[in-house]
């Protein structure tokens, strides 16, 4: 199956390039450079949602501090064109206020072959005796059923007594014999840790994620910040990198 | 002991001149102290000079007090002769300390009912100490915690901060982050010594008093129409401190003026990160006093401000981006105290203040590749506002019974960002205590303290203290108080609320309150003259009740303060100080055991540490110069946790240490100056191993303990003028 990715991806590429003005079949080759991306999950206009506001101990309008959605289609990467991206607003119809633990709301349509999506959600968290319970999260969530991922973590891999392999060595061998979860939080959101010195993020160093695209790509991806240029939290960054069979 | 020469027997003098000598060496004294009390209870102060030799008037039935630091203080009566020699003699275990706690009129540390330690100025600028922290890193039965951002925190007989009162001169240091006082932040260079009481003070000093109170009492001029003093200090891990103060007393009047700067570059164990284990910080503070004494009245107005400038610098979010935050915290407090001596042996004083607590953060977006630096949103102010009033009569009916009444006002608002409206608190208090004399050796002395509250029900505190002794080798003191600490505006209202990190006060909080009984025994042996060996054994026990811990609620992702537990600790602590002239030598065990009643059951699992100190001084007095050893062991401190109830309960350990000081100080009293110098932390003790992790804070493997090794230089320039 996984062999087949060259012969789909060929085929493809076949299809597209039969241009009226040009006959010549051109299969560019697969673009395994390392990539960067960084999308914004907050922007105007503000958004206010009712909620408690523990300073006035009332229910009253509260800003949200993320109010976008980002869709991500990773297998649209190419030498000459970055991943597909699809930003919806919270104001905007087609955003899916999106909650782990509704199956109506696990999911959106965002952009043809999205692979993930980058936003707030209703997600699980641990309460500390090992009950998962509801919590406002914000991280990236897999397209349901079409995408399966797998948090790789240092420390969670040497517990279990196996060998570490670092985002940079990490190969298509090694990614096509993990056991991917099709979770749709399996990415989720605790690649960054909240640093209670300063209140600011900071990402979970030695940990990265094996995708299994909409198209049975493999990438290997890891997130490098959660804030832009005037460290404005709210714009997560990440690199990510095709993973394809050597010869 | 006290050896007069009378000469001359004209008894018409109008003046009388006194020279004092050191009673081992007989060389003369300059600068000792000479209270004048007149029949009419007139005081007037006077100072030897250079040849140890004062002129006071003559007045009939008048007695002299002398004094003179690190010497016995005596009282004479002022002989009909022109001439007295006084002897004074070496005091290095200062039992004759003034103490002021705790009490209308001072009194000798020896003669109080409380068992009172006493840490003197003059130690402490021979340890180059620079603040409260530097002040009780030796103290036996104290612990201090480093935290980067909230500084230096205490924990006494094995209770947090928030159990232990600060008071300087009287008035309540307010302030405190995560329940503590920064240690760090209370600056040394103006004090004349410290006053340290362990166990519940709450019957006079009403919350917070439960662990402990610490009182920093200020130097007083009280000798010269002038005095003042500069000092600088430098210490090599870039710590730089400069301070003045001058004091004045004209006719009635009395006044002072004092300032110091201080300034840290921050010093960082890994210096991979961008993020410093100890944070760069300014310190200024400023004190300001007018006194006047009229018609037996004793007033002082003054006003005192300190600042600190912390800058928290974050680590890289992005390549050469950073945030920064800035904490500025601000102390203002205006004070004004009276009193007044009656004839009928009752006095009458009063202390009021307002103070000011202000804590502010501001963001900064840090561009280390363009070197720009802009706000990152609006800065968060916290402000704390509290007005104490203390009233206090003192009456002795009879050489026999001795009673104190007094009344106390505490009324605290607080306002910020992370603080619920709220309506303030109220605390109103009355308290009593009764000295009774039962006989030359025996005293007896019951408290109690009513305080009504804005937000809790009426609370009864009350205490009894005893003291035996029998001879003048033997003291034993047993004190047994009922301790009371209402929940603190930060605990009831404050919030701190970040999308993952929700830590909340709660309204519905109760007091907390506890038991103490302390017991303790002395034993003063005379070897020979200027030779003594004195031991003292203490235990304590205290159990708290309703301790207010901040706890997780079942999600597990929010922390609230909650009445959670009991908790106890007990301990004893043994010391031995010896002094043979001007050497002495000190070493003190302290055992400490904290319980926790886990399950709630009733039971406590004690855990244990055992904590040694010893120092040693040496003063050579004809070169006019001291050595000082100052150690401690630090033990190992285990701590039970247990993450929920499903859990094994894991024991967490902070590992053991030990600091050592040593410091030389030469004075060269002609010329006024005197120079310290030394080595902090001669075994270089940065940082320990720690297991154990609480609350809702992010946790590390190792703990802060001191900045390593440093050599530290400190010159003080005196000058008096009488």
């Amino acid at each position: 199956m996984k062999k087949s990715i060259y012969t789909i991806l060929s085929a493809a590429l076949f299809l597209f390039s039969c241009g009226e003005e040009n006959r010549e079949i051109i299969v560019p080759t697969l673009d395994t450079s390392s990539k960067h991306l960084q999308v914004a999950i907050y922007s105007a206009p503000d958004v206010y949602e009712e909620g408690f506001n523990h300073h006035t101990q009332q229910v009253e309008q509260i800003k949200l501090s993320y109010n976008r959605q980002v869709f991500v289609d990773l297998d649209a990467v190419s030498e000459t064109k970055e991943a597909t991206t699809l930003g919806v607003h919270y104001n905007d119809d087609a955003y899916v206020k999106l909650d782990v633990w509704d199956i109506d709301k696990d999911h959106a349509t965002g952009v043809d072959g999205w692979d993930i999506v980058l936003s707030p959600y209703n997600g699980r968290t641990d309460n500390g005796s090992g009950t998962l319970v509801p919590y406002s999260l914000t991280g990236a969530l897999t397209n349901k059923g079409n995408v399966t991922a797998l948090r790789i973590n240092k420390s969670e891999v040497e517990s279990n007594g196996d060998t570490f392999i670092s985002y940079d060595a990490i190969n298509y061998e090694n990614a096509s014999r993990l056991e991917l979860s099709s979770e749709v939080d399996a990415v989720g959101s605790d690649w960054k840790q909240l640093d209670f010195a300063t209140f600011t993020y900071k990402i979970v160093e030695d940990q990265y994620y094996i995708i299994k695209t909409t198209e049975g790509v493999f990438f290997k991806l890891a997130f490098t910040s959660f804030y832009n240029d005037d460290l404005e939290k709210g714009h997560p960054a990440l690199q990510f990198q095709r993973l394809i069979k050597e010869e | 002991m006290l050896l007069l020469i009378s000469n001359g027997v004209n008894a018409q003098r109008s003046t009388v001149v006194i020279e004092v000598i050191d009673g081992a060496e007989k060389y003369p004294l300059m600068g000792a102290h000479i209270c004048l009390v007149t029949e009419s209870n007139n005081k007037h102060y006077f100072s030897t000079d250079e040849n140890g030799k004062v002129e006071v008037p003559n007045v009939e039935n008048s007695n002299v007090t002398l004094s003179f630091v690190g010497y016995k203080t005596i009282t004479i009566p002022v002989l009909k002769s022109e001439f007295m020699r006084v002897r004074l003699n070496p005091d290095l275990l200062a039992l004759n300390q003034v103490v002021v706690t705790a009490t209308v009129v001072p009194q000798k540390v020896d003669a109080s009912i409380y068992k009172i330690e006493v840490i003197d100025g003059r130690t402490m600028e021979k340890q180059g100490v620079q603040n409260a922290r530097d002040a009780l890193r030796f103290q036996p039965n104290i612990n201090l915690i480093e935290d980067g951002v909230l500084g230096s925190q205490i924990i006494m007989q094995g209770l947090e901060g928030q159990h232990v009162k600060f008071l300087i001169d009287g008035v309540p240091i307010i302030g405190r982050q995560d329940g503590n006082v920064d240690l760090s932040q209370i600056d040394m260079s103006q004090v004349d010594h410290i006053e340290i009481i362990e166990g519940p003070m709450s019957v006079v000093y009403g919350s917070n008093a439960l662990a402990g109170t610490i009182n920093i009492i200020t130097k007083q001029n009280k000798y010269y129409n002038w005095s003042g003093n500069a000092t600088v200090y430098a210490e090599s891990v870039g710590q730089y401190n400069g301070s003045v103060s001058v004091s004045g007393n004209v006719g009635k009047s009395k006044f002072g003026l004092t300032g110091g700067y201080r300034v840290f570059d921050g010093y960082d164990l890994d210096t991979s990160t961008r993020t410093m284990s100890w944070n760069p910080k300014n310190q200024t503070n400023a004190d300001a006093f007018y006194g006047i004494g009229y018609g037996g009245w004793d007033a002082k107005i003054g006003l005192r401000f300190s600042q600190e400038d912390l800058t928290y610098r974050g680590a890289y979010l992005i390549p050469y981006r950073a945030i920064d935050t800035e904490f500025v915290t601000e102390r203002w407090s205006g004070y004004s105290n009276f009193s007044k001596n009656f004839t009928d042996t009752s006095v009458f004083s009063g202390l009021v203040s307002y103070n000011i607590y202000e804590r502010t953060s501001q963001e900064y977006v840090v561009k280390e590749d363009l070197d720009i630096e802009t706000k990152r949103g609006d800065a968060s102010k916290d402000v704390f506002n509290t007005l104490n009033a203390r009233l206090s009569y003192s009456r002795d009916f009879t050489v026999k019974i001795q009673w104190q009444l007094g009344y106390e006002l505490t009324d605290e608002v607080g306002e910020g960002e992370k603080v619920t409206n709220n309506d303030g608190l109220v605390e109103n208090a009355l308290w009593t205590d009764l000295q009774l004399n039962l006989s030359e050796h025996f005293t007896i002395q019951p408290g109690v303290r009513i305080v009504h509250h804005s937000i809790y029900k009426a609370a009864l505190m009350y205490a009894l203290h005893l003291k035996w002794k029998p001879n003048k080798s033997w003291q034993s003191r047993i004190s047994f108080a009922k301790g009371f600490r209402a929940p603190s505006m930060k605990e009831l209202y404050m919030d701190f609320v970040d999308s993952n990190h929700k830590i909340f006060g709660n309204e519905n909080l109760e007091p907390e309150t506890s038991y103490n009984l302390t017991a303790t025994i002395e034993k003063t042996i005379s070897l020979s003259e200027n030779n003594l060996l004195k031991f003292n054994v203490t235990g304590f026990h205290n159990h708290l009740f309703d301790v207010i811990e901040l706890a997780s609620d079942e999600t597990g992702t929010q922390y609230i303060y909650q009445n959670v537990s009991e908790k106890s600790t007990h301990g004893a602590t043994f010391s031995t100080n010896y002094q043979y002239q001007f050497f002495k030598l000190n070493f003190g065990v302290a055992l400490t055991g904290i319980g926790y009643d886990l399950y709630s059951n009733g039971y406590f699992d004690y855990q244990y540490a055992t904590d040694f100190t010893a120092m040693s001084v040496i003063q050579l007095r004809k070169i006019d110069l001291a050595m000082q050893l100052d150690y401690k062991y630090t033990d190992q401190r285990s701590q039970l946790l247990l993450r929920d109830t499903t859990e094994d309960v894991t024991v967490g350990t902070v590992e053991g240490y030990n600091m050592l000081n040593f410091s030389m100080t030469k004075n060269f009293s002609d010329s006024g100056l005197s120079l310290t110098a030394g080595l902090k932390n001669i075994f270089d003790i940065k940082t320990v191993a720690n297991s154990a992790q609480s609350g809702a804070h992010a946790n590390s493997s190792n703990r802060l303990i001191t900045w390593g090794r440093t050599a530290f230089i400190s010159l003080k320039y005196n000058f008096t003028k009488i």
